[in-house]
């Protein structure tokens, strides 16, 4: 039996390495079968490229429209005409213009050297390949003068067109070369190397359902931390995040490098229609990316020098400065250094869910689920505090429904103290949070040696809980802590507080008309599948990952444990999950929202998190049992889990960024 | 057997325990609620330091700032030739604490004056000095701040009434003398006496008041103080897992 293990484990990275080499040849069969190989040349001339400008009906339209409105639209047209460009060889492809290239043959990556004439230099390639079928990729062409976009067909003809103000085109090149992708043999190393060890590990698994959890988890964190783009503009306010982070790494007196600048000021993404893009979405623009980056950071003058003072919310990105200074000590290249970071975070997240999951004895399946979601996977991986506070609060959670389930055991200190502990610093970064220790008022009588224990236990948490709330309110009152965010216009905090005193009851209303309208939104949707600037999952795979997360929920009970969870527990947890829910939404009513408004501002899914596992428990009913063999259903679950995080890679991060 | 049946009946009595003893050992279940107090004792001092360290953290995680306050908002003319008969003085309320430097707006009329000294002090309320200084004249230039600084930040300044003094020796030319500006109405607490010792109450010096703002880390001594009370509220519980009979 030991050396079938031993045999098993040998085998591990042969299998993965052999996985990795196939998986690649499979996607290079298409170039190495190609007659011409290497990277051609396509001369930007008009006898080679015949360029099309918008048609002058449309414009004359668009003019008119806008004549009226905007006088300066007559100087703009005017300064066009005054700033004729010299000719310097360069093919000008106006805005709304497009470029027909006469070129018949297979393109794997096709390169386009020139200048965009607006800070975003959007452009769409499209054309029919051999067998007809219609084809169009849309990228951008950046400041640094060449894009690389993916074609992959064997095309006749081929059209750019260009969006807004126009580029000026000084090449084109074919690149047919061999290129080995190391991101796709990660992802194909990764994923063999998931299966496998779920195979061989089903026996643990079946028993441990925790060691299946940290399998996928580390396969997919690890993935994404690397796979990710290493910039920010790629998750939610990440810019702040990294901001801080990076001057939390320095100490109190802080500086920042001008490259950390740079990524704290989302100066490295392009902004369009009010959404961050990483505009090097291929293999060999990532190179290029990577090389800017390094550029810039050899320059390290210190600079926006700062004094530190704590804050609540830095509890959240205590490993994540150590990872800078770990990532900075080990003096790897910046983007490394990024990668690092994000490691660190995805690591906190990972052990302090490992944990949850461990800790219960019911519902292990169920918070593992809400663990491997694809936003809080995605959260974790990139720059962000939401991935300690909703680590924490699982853990926090999972500790005190298992302490409430097990009536027969004595609540112990230690056990008791971590509860309050991890809930306590999980909902110092968001302090909407803390009404989650109240889940310690649910603990029977039978926890405690005595009713005065009880007493002193119970009411000290409330304290804790007031207490808590009151120093953020106290912080919000004196000015030491920003709550009002002027992003959305129109925001009046202390006019809003007014306005909630005076007419609670309507703002009641609004809240649950809301929470009812829009409950499949924010709870079903955007927690589990938004991911922030990258984009979002719909379709199969989202369907797929709901009905395992109900189905998991709805029968993760065994009758033996004798864990049964009473009307009153789950009116309790109710009543405690809705009150941290109408916190978060009251903050951001408080925060962005026009006095007296119907509607709330910037309320995202990703705020519910924290929650989720209370929902599923109360939902998930004592008299269904799952009596499959709990090996073959330990199996299913986490290689179906696997299957979902491993499409959402493939398709958002894999497809998007390094094909 | 009286033995036996008492036994018995604390048996019954008692909870069960899960760690596995064949009979009630006396000397065991002693050493257990020997190290149950010491634990507690462990949770109660890891309190007591974080609370200390709480307090540490209060006072030396501070963040040092500025805030300038002024009297008015444009000077118009002076407050006459500065002369060594009698100072022109400018009493004003501080609004914050933390004052450490006073800036007089001052002129030579435009004209270069080389001999002579500015001298500038602040007192209390009570009339006691706190800061004096002499400038040379040639280092007065027209319509330039000229800074008092005091010895060190003034801390329980809010609300405290102060003295600003200018007097000068020089006799060249027009002299020094310090700038004025109109008040948009009296303010209590602020007194104008001009060169010629006439009270004005619709002028003000132009001054602009500093303050050194110091903001204690109010959030991280309360992360502290939190979780020692978190550790505090566990006290009472017991180290053991216990289990009951069900």
């Amino acid at each position: 039996m030991a050396k079938k293990r031993i045999v098993a484990w040998v085998l591990l990275p042969i299998v993965v390495c052999a996985v990795m080499a196939l998986g690649e040849a499979w996607f290079l069969k298409d170039v190495l079968r190609q007659e011409v190989q290497g990277v051609i040349s396509l001369p930007a001339t008009e006898e080679f490229i015949t360029v099309s400008a918008p048609a002058a009906e449309e414009t004359e339209e668009f003019y008119e429209e806008e004549w009226d409105e905007y006088e300066a639209y007559d100087e703009y047209e005017e300064a066009e005409e005054e700033s004729e460009p010299e000719d310097t060889g360069a093919l000008l492809i106006p805005g709304g213009g497009s470029a027909t290239v006469d070129y018949t043959g297979h393109i794997n990556y096709l390169n386009i050297i020139g200048t965009s004439l607006a800070s975003d230099g959007r452009y769409t390639v499209s054309g029919v390949d051999v067998d007809g079928a219609a084809f169009a990729v849309t990228s951008f062409l950046g400041g640094d003068g060449i894009d690389t976009v993916r074609i992959d067909r064997y095309v006749r003809d081929f059209t750019i067109s260009i969006y807004d103000t126009g580029c000026e085109l000084t090449g084109l090149q074919v690149d047919n070369s061999l290129q080995v992708n190391p991101v796709r043999m990660l992802f194909f190393g990764l994923c063999a190397a998931a299966v496998y060890l779920l195979i061989i590990l089903r026996e643990v698994i079946a028993q441990k359902a925790e060691i299946g959890y940290l399998i996928i988890a580390l396969a997919v964190g690890i993935f994404m931390c690397i796979a990710l783009p290493a910039n920010t503009g790629v998750s939610y306010d990440d810019g702040i995040h990294a901001n801080r982070i990076f001057q939390l790494s320095r100490g109190k007196h802080t500086a920042l490098t001008p490259a950390e600048n740079a990524l704290a000021g989302c100066e490295w993404s392009e902004v369009y229609e009010e959404s961050h893009h990483h505009t090097w979405d291929t293999w060999i623009d990532e190179q290029r990316y990577d090389a800017i980056a390094q550029t810039a950071a050899q320059d390290q003058t210190l600079e926006s020098e700062e004094v530190l003072q704590w804050m609540f919310s830095d509890a959240g990105y205590v490993t994540q400065a150590v990872g800078a200074v770990v990532a900075r000590a080990l003096r790897l290249p910046f983007l490394w250094q990024v990668r690092v970071i994000r490691l660190f975070n995805m690591l906190t997240y990972v052990a302090l869910t490992y944990l949850a999951i461990r800790v219960l004895k019911r519902f292990k399946l169920t918070m593992a689920c809400v663990a491997l979601m694809p936003t809080a996977l995605f959260l974790a991986s990139n720059f962000s505090y939401d991935p300690t506070t909703n680590g924490l609060c699982f853990l926090g959670i999972a500790l005190v429904v298992d302490a409430i389930l097990d009536r027969r055991t004595l609540l112990t200190r230690k056990r008791a103290a971590a509860i309050l502990l991890c809930i306590l610093l999980g909902a110092m970064t968001k302090v909407v949070y803390m009404p989650l220790l109240l889940l310690v008022l649910m603990l029977p009588r039978s926890k405690f040696e005595s009713q005065a224990a009880k007493w002193w236990f119970k009411t000290l948490a409330v304290v804790l809980c007031i207490v808590a709330v009151g120093v953020m309110v106290l912080g919000v009152t004196n000015g030491s802590v920003g709550l009002q965010d002027d992003r959305a216009g129109g925001a009046d905090s202390a006019g809003q507080i007014a306005y909630l005193l005076a007419h609670p009851l309507t703002y009641l209303g609004t809240f649950f008309k809301v929470i009812f309208r829009d409950f499949e939104l924010y709870f079903v949707h955007a927690c589990r599948f938004a991911m922030g600037y990258v984009s979002a999952v719909s379709g199969t795979v989202s369907l797929v990952c709901l009905g395992l997360t109900l189905f998991t929920a709805f029968t993760d009970n065994d009758t033996s444990l004798g864990q049964k969870m009473n009307w009153k527990l789950r009116l309790g947890m109710l009543i405690v999950g809705g009150l941290a829910v109408g916190m978060v939404f009251t903050t951001m009513y408080v925060a962005g929202a026009p006095v007296g408004a119907t509607e709330y501002w910037g309320v995202q899914g990703r705020y519910m998190i924290p929650m989720i596992p209370l929902m599923l428990m109360i939902l998930s009913p004592d008299g269904i049992q799952n009596r499959m063999n709990k090996k073959a259903w330990h199996m299913i679950f986490f290689l179906l889990q696997g299957v979902i995080l491993a499409t959402v890679c493939w398709n958002l991060v894999l497809g998007q960024y390094w094909l | 057997m009286e033995k036996n049946v008492q036994e018995e009946i604390r048996e019954e009595e008692s909870w069960e325990q899960v760690i596995e003893t064949p009979a009630f050992d006396v000397e065991a279940e002693k050493a257990a609620q020997q190290r149950s107090r010491r634990g507690r004792w462990g949770y109660v001092i890891t309190a007591v330091v974080l609370c200390a360290l709480a307090v540490l953290v209060y006072f030396t995680d501070t963040l040092a700032g500025e805030a300038t306050g002024q009297l008015i908002e444009r000077h118009k003319s002076g407050v006459g030739m500065l002369t060594t008969d009698a100072a022109a003085t400018q009493t004003f309320r501080a609004e914050k604490e933390g004052l450490y430097t006073v800036d007089v707006m001052v002129s030579n009329y435009n004209k270069k004056v080389k001999e002579g000294t500015l001298t500038l002090w602040l007192t209390d309320e009570a009339g006691a000095e706190i800061a004096r200084a002499d400038f040379p004249v040639t280092e007065v230039k027209n319509n330039a701040f000229m800074t008092l600084n005091l010895p060190a930040a003034q801390s329980g300044s809010a609300g405290q009434v102060y003295t600003l003094h200018a007097t000068s020796d020089c006799v060249e030319q027009k002299g020094v003398t310090v700038r004025m500006g109109p008040l948009e109405a009296p303010v209590e607490g602020q007194v104008l006496t001009l060169a010629d010792g006439t009270v004005d109450s619709e002028n003000a010096m132009n001054l602009r008041i500093n303050y050194q703002t110091v903001s204690y880390s109010t959030m991280g001594a309360a992360a502290l103080g939190l979780m020692a009370l978190a550790l505090i509220t566990v006290v009472p519980l017991g180290s053991r897992k216990e289990r009951r009979r069900g």
